[in-house]
């Protein structure tokens, strides 16, 4: 038996031990708590942070296709160059091996290695074969990242309706820019698991952040004729030494543009080599005075209200009129001409007499009624609404003027609208380019109708015009736009040029130009062909009608566009 | 019984032990699997882009006429045939 005293002492050593380890667990349960439930929130999140990631997805921005499908507009990723100046061990020996293969300044690489930055662009966007090139050397502090680019396969072809993307992908010009809500679609997040050293294991896409790839369009455009048209304006522009021009196709009854062309031009896939002026689209954005095609409006407004009918006479004053104290001349004096004859023969004289019988209110209506001085609403960037003063602001001479498409300013998509509407029998339709917006999964999200905006002239009217302006290009100033085998309606127009620093019309800058459209009673087709500037020739109908038959004698037979017969006269006028 | 008991446990652990692992190495495969994913589509897009240069109206009409000796059809040499 152990005497009280030593028990004592034992009991003693229990208590304190027992006491230590009850105090030490309640330091570890302490800080247990502390852990799991005090700093929970913050550790978790760092803890997150090591394994976790959460990465942004970015969205595909969505095709440009035309009307058969052939894309026009896609994404891809292309290899850039770029430096870490701080691994690079050798920056003179690098910079003239890099500038061998890429052609460029040796001094100015060598200059960016030196750079005490971690990360130096060398040159973004290089072809394939460099990059293999310089992968196969392995240099130091050189590296290549893959950057996602718009691509644009065709290069310059349909360059001002396309307009282009910029480096952040968001559209800046065109198409490109007016749908960019459809086409840039939704960025979207990933959580990523790592494992410790850093290794994707799981990656899943968030919920209340699903990324969502851009629209698909398609426009009305039709890359054969686009191609067309763009090979027959470079060989005008060239031929005719001319400043630039434009050419536009569209399809009368609907008012879907199926070409449009404009010089000079730019290559959207290297948009920096350009200057921004050349990226402009001039047949949407640029007005000018129309001249000699503007004729249409005071006669079709003339037949339309009963004043005249084609074969009514007038007198063309053997070629000299005065009108408010100025003196109209004609290019072939005339004497006595029906109402046809004098649109056939393009006379100023009789077409300014036409008006005056027309009279200044009703005129202006008609000016207003074919959508002069308003935007046609065509679904692309920077449309002008050109220039039409109205009528409290003419002076004495304006009706005059006017009649034959001076003081008046017109972009050539607002003159081939205004032409259409005689050749599909009276309507003034809204054009358009995009057809269909389609969603990742090849469903149609918004498709364009065609879309009425007015009826200026009676199906009647239109008839008559369209047997005048046929009648132009078989006798009159545009026999040149003829085709073997189909009958062409059109008219000719060549206008001097407003020269503003003297502020007067210059007497050697033109516009020439020319509208046509065919079969001319069963009308497919209707082209506008504008040539800026030309040197050697002014007249449209020297000028601009054969770039108008050089179109058309090559859009025949791609589009298997049969001549004018009963039938399908029939279903035309049905059609109206 | 004790034995069993814990041969039970034990059995039960590795189990544990090896499901997350075989998971684990499943997720590495997904991600190497959507990677290739990624670099395949990417790989499509590029041959796409060539091929859609490669057929592009101006390369294929320089071909024609420079190589094959073509010329555009004159008017009159084309014949419409229409059919029902």
């Amino acid at each position: 038996m152990e005497p009280p005293r030593a028990t004592q002492r034992k009991n003693g050593r229990f208590i304190f031990s027992a006491v230590c380890v009850v105090l030490g667990f309640l330091v570890l349960a302490s800080r247990l708590v502390m852990l799991q439930v005090v700093d929970f929130p913050d550790l978790s999140r760092e803890a997150q942070k090591q394994h976790q990631t959460i990465r942004s997805v970015e969205p595909g921005r969505g095709t440009i296709y035309d009307r058969q499908e052939n894309v026009l507009a896609i994404n891809s990723d292309v290899p850039s160059l770029f430096g870490d100046p701080l691994q690079c061990q050798n920056p003179r020996e690098t910079a003239a091996t890099v500038a061998s293969v890429l052609g460029l300044d040796a001094a100015h690489i060598e200059q960016k290695l030196r750079s005490h930055k971690p990360f130096v662009w060398i040159k973004r966007r290089i072809d394939g074969h460099a990059v293999g090139q310089l992968t196969h050397m392995s240099l130091d502090g050189i590296g290549v990242i893959r950057e996602r680019q718009r691509v644009y396969p065709n290069g310059a072809l349909l360059a001002h309706v396309l307009g282009f993307a910029g480096i952040d992908g968001s559209g800046l010009e065109g198409v490109e820019w007016k749908y960019d809500k459809y086409l840039r679609g939704k960025r979207g997040q990933l959580v990523m698991d790592r494992d410790a050293v850093g290794k994707p294991i799981f990656s899943e896409v968030l919920a209340d952040h699903l990324p969502a790839v851009g629209h698909d369009i398609v426009l009305t455009i039709d890359m054969g004729l686009q191609y067309m048209t763009e090979t027959a304006l470079d060989d005008a522009i060239q031929s005719r030494q001319a400043k630039g021009g434009s050419v536009i196709v569209m399809d009368p009854f609907t008012g879907a543009i199926l070409a449009m062309t404009v010089r000079p031009t730019f290559d959207p896939n290297a948009i920096r080599r350009y200057q921004p002026a050349q990226w402009r689209n001039r047949a949407v954005t640029d007005p000018y005075e129309p001249g000699s095609t503007f004729k249409i409006v005071a006669a079709a407004a003339a037949l339309n209200e009963g004043i005249f009918r084609p074969d009514d006479r007038l007198f063309a004053e053997d070629g000299r009129y005065g009108v408010a104290g100025t003196v109209l001349h004609d290019e072939i004096p005339r004497g006595w001409m029906t109402f046809s004859e004098v649109i056939e023969h393009s006379s100023n004289i009789g077409t300014v007499k036409i008006a005056q019988r027309v009279g200044e209110e009703t005129f202006s209506r008609y000016l207003e009624a074919f959508g002069f001085g308003m935007r046609t609403g065509v679904d692309l960037d920077g449309e002008s609404s050109g220039i039409l003063r109205s009528r409290d602001k003419w002076n004495r001479r304006s009706l005059a003027s006017l009649a034959i498409g001076h003081e008046v300013a017109v972009t050539p998509l607002q003159l081939i609208t205004a032409a259409a509407a005689v050749a599909n029998g009276g309507f003034l339709m809204r054009p358009y380019v995009v057809a269909e917006v389609r969603d990742g999964d090849g469903y149609t999200v918004a498709r364009t109708k065609p879309t009425v905006r007015h009826k200026p002239i009676s199906a009647q009217t239109a008839a008559d015009m369209t047997a005048i302006l046929s009648r132009v290009v078989s006798h009159g100033t545009a026999r040149k736009a003829a085709l073997p085998a189909h009958a062409v309606a059109g008219k000719t127009g060549t206008a001097q040029k407003f020269d503003p620093v003297l502020r007067r019309y210059s007497k050697d800058k033109f516009v020439s130009s020319f509208f046509g459209f065919f079969p001319a009673r069963s009308p497919q087709l209707i082209i506008l062909v504008i040539i800026d500037e030309p040197q050697t020739d002014s007249w449209g109908g020297t000028v601009a009608a054969p770039v108008f038959r050089q179109i058309a004698e090559q859009a025949v037979p791609y589009l298997s566009i049969f001549p004018d017969t009963p039938e399908r006269e029939l279903v035309a006028m049905h059609v109206r | 019984m004790k034995a069993i008991l814990g041969a039970s446990v034990l059995s039960l652990l590795l189990l544990t032990v090896w499901e997350h692992s075989e998971m684990v190495q499943m997720g590495y495969e997904i991600e190497q699997m959507k990677r290739e994913k990624l670099h395949q589509h990417k790989r499509q897009q590029a041959l796409l882009v060539e091929y859609y240069e490669l057929v592009s109206l101006n390369r294929i009409e320089q071909f024609a006429t420079t190589h094959l000796g073509l010329v555009w059809p004159q008017p009159g040499q084309v014949v419409l045939i229409s059919h029902p």
